[in-house]
């Protein structure tokens, strides 16, 4: 034995973290003294309790609560468009990143619709408030349980008091998202109608509605809805008669389009 | 398991939430924080990087951060409830020694019991779990050889230990 055995190296010991001489000393040592031989023991002991509660059902329940699985698969797709992303465009800020796409698309905005497939935040703030509202409504938004259709069916009518306008929660059931719940988000541009919607893969999608009037007014009237990326998440945009629209989700940046471009077809029919 | 298999993390992060929490229900909420959080900085994880140990670290650093603010606002361990809520089901029952390890865990600091956790729990090595803290693996291995030393007193019922390391109100207290 070179030398005394220090409380680091018990603890290392037990993981099999030493290297392999002074493997063979502590347990030499431990040979050798009955003390230290029993403390030893018990760290062992410990640890392989702790591991044999970790693998209980108490620790490891089989079930994945349905909220959790959403955000499972969400997260799943932030990182897959981040992952599809050139290495360049990663190593920025995500505002420098959107900054930078809006930037390279500005010249192409004349083209038309088209090109101009990117947000220009910058334009308005109001309108980069609402997207950014928008993104947050999305993300925070808990996974209550599904409302009954009559209380869906309540929240719809004050909702369309409020906005003054017939709100039939657009139908996107063609493209495998179906209408979980209806609510209403106090947001910094006003009260949001927002309807959550999912698919059977847990993907969510989330479509808010603003009165907000300065989003209303740097928008144009029944143009294509715009798309731009948010912490992660695309968000499509536009305006529909008085109502400013923007839906969130994880899918990619063309399929949120389409999606919005759907949802604003059928928004107040 | 594919790179980006979030759902096969999904697991473990609830169960290391849980031995921090204490509180299935806060367990599961510290998780859905973390997914939140992580969903936000999905550009922020490099491609190459461990996605069990990014996940685990925005955990991790959630529940301490939230301990903290509990502390400052004098409510300690109030994001997870370290009490009740969290009893075995019967069928669950587990045996009186691992309850034992289990109660006397529940007695050490946050940053002992955490890398106790992440190494017998989850696996983890010392360098792994210093990347993860953000820590020099020196402490790491500081805390895990005194957190097991405090958890193979508190089990034995020797007084040394629980002189040392008592928890009251959140806070390390030495009582001589």
């Amino acid at each position: 034995m070179s030398r005394q055995v220090e409380d680091w190296e018990l603890s290392a010991y037990v993981d099999g973290e030493l290297p392999s001489h002074r493997m063979e000393e502590v347990r030499a040592a431990a040979e050798l003294d009955a003390r230290l031989r029993r403390r030893l023991d018990q760290l062992l002991a410990d640890h392989h309790a702790l591991g044999e509660l970790g693998d209980s059902e108490q620790f490891q329940p089989r079930e994945i609560p349905p909220r959790l699985a959403r955000y499972g698969a969400d997260l799943a797709n932030a990182l897959r468009a981040s992952d599809r992303r050139p290495a360049s465009s990663q190593l920025l800020p995500a505002p420098l990143t959107v900054w930078r796409q809006v930037a390279g698309l500005a010249a192409a905005a004349a083209l038309g619709w088209g090109a101009a497939s990117w947000a220009a935040p910058q334009q308005d703030d109001a309108l980069s408030s609402f997207i950014d509202e928008a993104a947050e409504v999305h993300r925070v938004a808990s996974v209550a349980p599904t409302f009954s259709r009559e209380a869906s069916a309540s929240v719809i009518e004050s909702l369309t008091r409020l906005f003054a306008h017939k709100l039939t929660p657009p139908d996107l059931s063609s493209e495998g998202f179906s209408l979980d719940r209806v609510d209403v988000a106090a947001t910094d541009t006003g009260p949001a109608a927002v309807f959550y919607y999912t698919d059977p893969e847990a993907r969510r999608l989330s479509l808010i509605l603003s009165l907000d009037t300065p989003t209303i007014d740097s928008l144009d009237d029944g143009a294509a809805p715009r798309v731009t990326t948010h912490d992660g998440l695309a968000v499509s945009f536009g305006r529909h008669r008085d109502v400013a629209y923007a839906l969130v989700g994880s899918l990619p940046e063309p399929n949120v389009r389409l999606l919005a471009s759907r949802a604003a077809a059928t928004l107040n029919n | 398991m594919t790179r980006l298999d979030v759902t096969a993390h999904l697991q473990r992060l609830r169960r290391y939430a849980r031995f921090l929490c204490r509180n299935a229900a806060d367990a599961d909420d510290l998780v859905q924080d973390t997914l939140v959080k992580a969903i936000a900085r999905a550009d922020q994880f490099r491609p190459e990087g461990d996605l069990r140990n990014w996940l685990f670290s925005i955990l991790h650093n959630t529940f301490v951060s939230g301990t903290r603010t509990a502390e400052r606002r004098s409510r300690p361990l109030d994001i997870c409830d370290n009490g009740d809520g969290f009893e075995p089901q019967p069928e669950q029952e587990v045996r009186l020694e691992l309850r034992r390890v289990l109660a006397a865990l529940d007695r050490l600091p946050v940053e002992q019991r955490s890398v106790i956790v992440l190494v017998s729990v989850e696996g983890m090595t010392t360098d792994e779990i210093a990347d993860l803290m953000q820590l020099p693996v020196g402490t790491v291995r500081s805390r895990l050889a005194r957190g097991r030393e405090a958890l193979r007193r508190l089990t034995r019922g020797d007084g040394a230990g629980t002189a040392s390391l008592r928890i009251v109100g959140g806070h390390d207290v030495q009582t001589g």
